[in-house]
């Protein structure tokens, strides 16, 4: 088994680590980083419970290699929250009923973060489209949609204060 | 097994060698299929060589009368640029009916050709537009017509050390309208049980050039012919397009499988042709 050192920026923090190559990053993340919030869903890239941002853009952490995601920015759903500050989509998730056995919720989370930072307002239809490839079994998506539209009001109000 | 070495060259002469020295490696890109198939014992390469490191690649150039895309330029790259949805629709279309966003942000146009599924998503608008596949190897540059390039469900025309390069599609002409219409069970992260293409080119009142691409009904996306041959040096009625979209039915050699049976995927087909040559009709696509 071939390892190679590498070093990973995860929510601003750099860690330097010897992994065999073919260890997908999400492995990495929830095994060697004990990062558990990025969750193992299908390990097939269908269901985007792994969900991470790379460079800003989601993806299925499933389906990378860490030794691919070495000098990208990797954002989970730990680098969201500012302290005990919830970031506005965990709060608007928590808020509107989007959680509910909680297991798809970080890749959602994740993966509207990435829509609104490049479309600070997206029509319910765009926010539908973005999220196309997170599952959720519980909420059949509806509060998911209200909270992400939530949030984006939110957060557009608050920059506009 | 264990897993392949993973090696990321950072020159096309490396990989060449690579290549050469390691008969059964394989060509990582997105990695969106192959990680998947090497998990499921489906794929067993000795090595992996993923392309990331070798410059420009990843870029798409508008040169004169065509656009260069690199092999590895990634779907949601391909679906947000300018050019390409302003020139390209079809191709646009089947951008975004690839996978997921998350999907997108790691497959690649080269991946998705080189994997030769027989559903590729953009295949059939890129036989339609006469995309050429640029191909790189220790011997030089060959191209190929993209129909050529596919020669079997898995299976494209690279010799041993070769890689896919970049593709290069002609604009098309003023005037020229396409479109690409999928089928599938859900409307996102699915594959087509059957995808079209088409291409339109009128002048006065009479349809100059047509062309239409299946895919998922033949071991390789194919071109419906017979359909454009009904089709091109008429004006558009609504009696040549069903005689179109009946050709293009018969024409289709498709197979049942676990997604779809042979017959359903033949109606389809008609029912496709039909939709795309008569939005084209009333002035849509």
């Amino acid at each position: 088994m071939k390892k190679e050192p590498i070093c990973l920026i995860i929510n601003g923090d750099s860690y330097d680590l010897f992994v065999p190559t073919h260890r997908t990053l999400l492995d990495v993340l929830r095994e060697d980083l004990g990062l558990m919030g990025t969750k193992k869903g299908c390990g097939e890239g269908e269901c985007g419970a792994c969900t991470v941002l790379l460079d800003g853009q989601p993806v299925n952490s499933c389906l990378v290699l860490a030794i691919q995601a070495v000098g990208k920015k990797i954002t989970t759903i730990e680098g969201l929250a500012s302290g005990n500050q919830l970031h506005p989509l965990q709060e608007a998730f928590v808020q509107h009923g989007a959680i509910q056995c909680g297991f798809c919720s970080p890749g959602f989370i994740l993966t509207a973060k990435a829509l609104l930072d490049s479309n600070p307002a997206p029509t319910e239809q765009e926010v539908r489209e973005a999220v196309a490839g997170n599952l959720c079994r519980c909420t059949g998506y509806q509060n998911i949609i209200e909270a992400i539209l939530a949030a984006a009001k939110e957060m557009g109000d608050a920059k506009n204060a | 097994m264990p897993f392949p070495v993973y090696l990321a060259p950072s020159s096309l002469d490396l990989v060449f060698e690579t290549l050469l020295a390691n008969p059964e490696a394989k060509v990582l890109a997105g990695g969106t299929d192959l990680l998947l198939a090497i998990r499921k014992n489906k794929s067993r390469p000795t090595h992996l060589i993923d392309l990331a490191q070798v410059p420009g690649l990843d870029e798409i150039l508008e040169e004169g009368h065509q656009i260069r895309i690199g092999s590895m330029v990634k779907i949601s790259h391909l679906a947000n640029n300018p050019t390409i949805r302003r020139n390209f629709p079809s191709l646009a279309t089947a951008t975004k009916s690839l996978g997921s966003w998350q999907i997108r942000n790691a497959a690649t146009i080269g991946g998705n050709l080189c994997n030769a599924a027989p559903s590729a998503e953009l295949a059939p608008a890129l036989l339609t537009l006469q995309a050429t596949a640029i191909i790189t190897g220790p011997t030089g540059d060959r191209e190929l017509a993209i129909g050529a390039f596919f020669k079997g469900p898995g299976q494209c025309d690279l010799a041993p050390g070769e890689i896919l390069r970049e593709i290069l599609i002609p604009f098309p002409p003023a005037g020229c309208k396409t479109a690409y219409y999928k089928h599938s069970l859900r409307q996102t992260m699915d594959l087509a049980l059957v995808n079209v293409a088409v291409l339109l080119v009128e002048k006065d009142g009479v349809i100059e050039q047509c062309r239409v691409a299946l895919g998922a009904v033949a071991p390789v996306p194919m071109r419906a012919q017979k359909a454009e041959k009904i089709v091109v040096g008429y004006p558009l009625t609504s009696e040549r397009i069903v005689q179109a979209a009946e050709a293009a039915a018969s024409e289709c050699r498709p197979i049942t499988d676990i997604r779809a049976t042979a017959d359903y995927r033949r109606h389809m087909i008609k029912v496709l042709v039909n939709q795309a040559l008569s939005s084209w009709a009333k002035g849509g696509v």
